[in-house]
């Protein structure tokens, strides 16, 4: 019957979903600070995890990321530690988030990264960041020089500049010499 | 020779609108709903020249500006800590990122150019005499905003020359005062200075500049183009052709923007001055090598002061070309000056204006 073929595919499906929800439960992370020195330490709290299932802390910056540490929160889903922040990190806007043993990113939370303090962390400052895969090199005094950057494009990439162009070209000669049959 | 007149531009005929009084000939769908038949009116035949598209071909590249402006928009972040990464990022890791970048970078070029080079045409055909003053005004201030754009567009960039561009603006506005206050730090503890001029050059001055640009065109509709010779060209052919004009120019920018990308300086560093900005503002650049800082505020508001005047000082009598008098002399001296001090500032050596 209609009725008993159709309700049993959809209970599994709602079921299935309602899982999928509630693998990951809303969490949260929070700090006391919003912006930590390259080198230093950031207090972190996070809560409505999952209880006893580790989790990894990764800072994602626009060009950079860097892999913290995995935690594991107690069984009411809570955590509070002092996370360290690797000296190499470049300062600049990152989000730190927890991602969950699938991959999946549970939590965020918004952090400024800024120039290690000097004195504290020297080596910090002196140490040539790493920018090889940007080709951008060292960065040691100010300078009018432009950065060397390695530019790429992918074929799909040089395909559409070639029809956006090609376009361009062909419809714009063509309307020039053809007004008037407009 | 698509610069010349076409032989067969036809007269605008009344027999026309007698056959078509619906004005069905363009798209009688179409065309029809959205009111087309408004661009079917006669032109002096004069103005199918390419002289007469200038202004046109301005709109065309700041409508590549807004649209190449909305894209990089989606990957730029205003935030002090995060502009130069984000840029960076626009570059090497966002989809056609550098190409729309350096799209961005030429049509900005590109209109200080046309928009000059119009300026010079209206001022020349004196096209700013009754009853065309306002038209006149409101493409002053189109030009103003476009400098306002210039300059807060290299601001955003971050590096050293956009972080010297900032350091100008805090220098401009303590030295004006209250009428500066705006590009200050201490204007609000909310916010530093750079989100403030993000949101200057991608929604207050593209605003104000697209409701001017509205007035420019609806005077000119109404008012016509101040050109010589009988009605004996149609609109529309003008304005296909000048769009025609504007995708070559967008194709030309696009090959440009491949050839010859725009870079990125290094994160700025404060408290040093080494950078000369963006190349449509070297004049101004040579002005403060020669004055200091007051140079930077004084010569583009004495530079528009006298474009905004000139339907007042032009007192002579007919619209012929030329015939201007001393304020033709005073403009011509305007434009000598600005030129002369752009090759001091492009040729010169770099120097420190402001205390950073």
């Amino acid at each position: 019957m209609r009725r008993d073929t159709t309700v049993r595919p959809s209970a599994i499906l709602l079921a299935l979903l309602l899982s999928i929800g509630a693998a990951h439960p809303e969490a949260t992370l929070r700090s006391s600070r919003g912006e930590v020195p390259a080198g230093g330490s950031l207090p972190l709290s996070g809560e409505k995890f999952t209880g006893g299932e580790s989790v990894r802390l990764v800072l994602r910056g626009a060009l950079d990321e860097y892999d913290l540490r995995a935690v594991r929160p107690a069984e009411d889903g809570t955590f509070a530690l002092d996370v360290e922040v690797p000296g190499t990190v470049r300062p600049g806007s990152y989000r730190l988030v927890a991602v969950a043993g699938d991959g999946d990113v549970v939590a965020t939370l918004e952090v400024s990264v800024v120039q290690a303090l000097a004195g504290e962390h020297a080596s910090a400052i002196e140490e040539t960041v790493d920018l090889s895969k940007q080709g951008t090199g060292p960065v040691a005094h100010a300078t009018a020089e432009e950065m060397p950057i390695e530019r790429s494009r992918a074929g799909l990439e040089w395909g559409l500049i070639g029809l956006l162009v090609g376009l361009a070209g062909a419809i714009g000669l063509s309307l020039v010499l053809h007004a008037e049959r407009f | 020779m698509v610069l010349s007149v076409p032989e067969d531009a036809r007269q605008g005929p009344a027999e026309e609108r007698d056959r078509d009084p619906e004005n069905t000939h363009h798209g009688g769908g179409i065309g029809r709903r959205l009111g087309l038949g408004g661009l079917d009116y006669e032109i002096p035949r004069e103005a199918q020249r390419w002289t007469y598209m200038l202004g046109g071909l301005t709109a065309f590249l700041l409508v590549l500006l807004i649209l190449t402006g909305i894209y990089l928009a989606q990957f730029y972040n205003p935030s002090p800590v995060g502009a130069h990464d984000s840029v960076l990022y626009i570059i090497t890791r966002a989809p056609l990122g550098d190409w729309v970048r350096s799209l961005h970078y030429w049509s900005a070029g590109g209109v200080v150019v046309t928009i000059s080079a119009h300026i010079a045409w209206v001022f020349w055909r004196r096209s700013y005499k009754a009853p065309r003053e306002v038209t006149w005004w409101a493409g002053v201030g189109m030009a103003g905003l476009v400098f306002l754009l210039v300059v807060t567009g290299t601001a955003l960039r971050y590096d050293q020359e956009g972080f010297e561009a900032l350091a100008h603006f805090v220098a401009g506005g303590e030295l004006t005062g209250a009428l500066g206050v705006f590009f200050t730090e201490g204007f609000t503890l909310s916010t530093p200075l750079l989100p403030r001029i993000y949101a200057l050059h991608t929604s207050a001055l593209p605003f104000l500049l697209l409701a001017l640009m509205g007035l420019h065109f609806w005077l000119i509709k109404q008012l016509g183009i101040h050109a010589d010779g009988r009605p004996r060209a149609r609109f529309r052919h003008h304005a296909v052709r000048l769009t025609g004009f504007g995708l070559l120019a967008w194709g030309a920018l696009g090959v440009l923007a491949v050839a010859l990308p725009e870079g990125l300086g290094y994160d700025p560093v404060p408290g040093v001055e080494m950078t000369k900005p963006f190349w449509p503002v070297l004049w101004v650049y040579g002005l403060e090598n020669l004055l200091g800082a007051w140079g930077m505020v004084l010569g583009p508001s004495l530079v528009f002061l006298f474009l905004a005047t000139v339907p007042l000082l032009d007192r002579g009598e007919g619209h012929e070309p030329g015939g201007h008098g001393w304020v033709g002399w005073a403009g011509a001296a305007v434009a000598i000056t600005i030129a002369a001090l752009w090759l001091y500032g492009a040729l010169g050596a770099a120097q420190q204006h402001i205390g950073m």
